[in-house]
């Protein structure tokens, strides 16, 4: 139904309701494809919104649950910007939104750097970022800890990923791939554990944001703990959390030098309140240099 | 942290739409208390769902930002009317537009009681506002304000408030379209919507 099939006083009965709302979305797509073909109804419509936008300011703020900021970070970080688009009213008619397209990453990371429909595959698109540090050297050292056996051992489990990013995201409406400068770490389980991480960074700043699935209870003494791993030298420790009933935990850690400066991150159960270097078993670990 | 009266909400769109994702964060610092109290509401109190509701109108933001233009008015009411639509959508979709008695019971859906948690300045400047958009909608008839509030909060279409109130559709279409347009006089009075 459009402008032109009804008097002026029906269509804008119709508008009310569009605007309201109340229009079902296929009604209101067809409203609205009518409305934009003239200037004169779109500018009513506008006068409308500006009212109806009005009476939202009215209502009493509220505080948001905590980690409202930290989830809203998490999928800013990984959410491009995509192609302008038109709208009067908030959009009530568009379409369902399409799945995401989500590039997660085990092992080396890669940085979307432009939209894409759908999910790219796992690695090795040659995205990867040059490496800022010596990687041989790296591996080397490694290789002569029990944490290189750990990170070694990282595999593509597809499955996993997306349960953990359906926990990140929780709807994952209006996600995409990862937004240039960011980078989504997938923090695979180790021996006989089963948790799963993301982390969320960027190698530039200092802040990794983690968020972690399927984590065991732990006893009251007990706390997982989450460590960066330099390129050389012992783990650094980048805080403790425990999981919330559902075996969910999130966790901002801000390091004290830029990201690059570190090849990974590990999980490890240690005894309350943390330690300053690894001693339980690692539980979750994933690298990005 | 930029502070509202440092930066504008228009110059901050003018920098997400640059890419600028601070900028985003600085508005969603300054308006997730209001959005997150208006979903709140529409949703009957359902806070994963209005949380939900809310940051998928910031990342739409994010994503489309040339959907906002000043031509719009005032960003924090084009921002108010994109949660609205997000949450009746969400009403819509799990057929949940009865919201909990505790809810019905509470009075008028537009009192106002004090955010302890929003910046000092920034609560000043919104209770201020609210005081002045409860004041312009005390002004109009109360059965106008009704129809408002119902299609408002709950969503529904004027056919549906017709049946609930038991009143002539023409009656309730009238009063709808008259009390939006008596509103916008006063709000334009009082500066809080521009032509």
């Amino acid at each position: 139904m459009g402008p032109q099939d009804t008097t002026q006083s029906d269509w804008e009965d119709n508008l009310l309701d569009y605007l309201f709302g109340a229009m079902p979305p296929d009604e209101a797509a067809r409203f609205e494809r009518g409305l934009i073909e003239c200037q004169e109804h779109v500018a009513l419509a506008q006068r409308y919104t500006q009212v109806i936008g009005v009476l939202g300011t009215a209502v009493p703020p509220a505080e948001p649950p905590d980690g409202h900021k930290d989830r809203f970070m998490a999928r800013l970080a990984v959410t491009p910007q995509e192609r302008p688009a038109s709208g009067l009213a908030g959009d009530s008619t568009e379409q369902p939104a399409r799945m995401p397209g989500l590039t997660v990453v085990a092992g080396p990371t890669l940085a979307g750097e432009t939209p894409q429909p759908a999910p790219r595959p796992l690695p090795s698109d040659g995205a990867e970022k040059p490496a800022p540090v010596d990687i041989a050297a790296a591996r080397q050292e490694r290789t002569r800890t029990s944490w290189a056996i750990a990170v070694a051992s990282v595999a593509a489990a597809l499955a996993l990923f997306f349960g953990v990013w359906a926990f990140i995201l929780n709807s994952n409406r209006g996600s995409g791939p990862i937004a240039p400068g960011y980078e989504a770490l997938v923090i695979q389980p180790q021996g006989e554990y089963t948790s799963t991480a993301v982390v969320l960074f960027n190698r530039d700043t200092l802040d990794a944001h983690f968020y972690s699935s399927n984590l065991q209870p732990l006893p009251p003494d007990k706390v997982y703990e989450l460590w960066l791993l330099p390129a050389q030298g012992d783990p650094v420790p980048a805080g403790v959390f425990t999981g919330d009933p559902a075996g969910r935990a999130t966790h901002l850690h801000t390091a004290d030098r830029p990201l690059r400066n570190y090849v990974g991150f590990a999980v490890t159960i240690e005894n309350a309140p943390g330690t300053r270097s690894p001693e339980g078993p690692i539980i979750m670990a994933g690298t990005f240099q | 942290m930029v502070g509202k009266t440092e930066v504008s909400d228009e110059q901050l769109m003018e920098r997400v739409r640059a890419g600028d994702a601070p900028a985003l964060e600085v508005l969603y610092d300054r308006y997730v208390r209001q959005c997150f109290g208006l979903a709140l509401r529409l949703l009957g109190r359902d806070i994963p769902l209005a949380e939900e509701a809310v940051q998928d109108v910031f990342m739409k933001i994010w994503s489309r930002p040339d959907a906002y233009s000043a031509q719009k008015g005032k960003f924090a009411s084009w921002l108010l009317s994109l949660v609205h639509h997000r949450c009746i959508d969400e009403l819509r979709k799990r057929s949940r537009t009865e919201v909990p008695l505790d809810f019905e019971e509470s009075g008028s859906r537009l009192d106002t009681e004090p955010d302890l948690q929003a910046d000092p300045g920034d609560q000043v400047w919104m209770l201020e506002e609210q005081r002045e958009i409860l004041a312009a909608l005390n002004e109009i008839a109360p059965t106008q304000r009704e129809v408002i509030e119902l299609a408002y909060f709950r969503g529904l279409s004027q056919s549906q408030i017709a049946a609930r109130l038991k009143q002539p559709l023409g009656t309730v279409k009238t009063r709808v379209r008259m009390g939006l347009q008596n509103l916008r006089t006063l709000l334009e009075k009082r500066g809080l919507v521009r032509d």
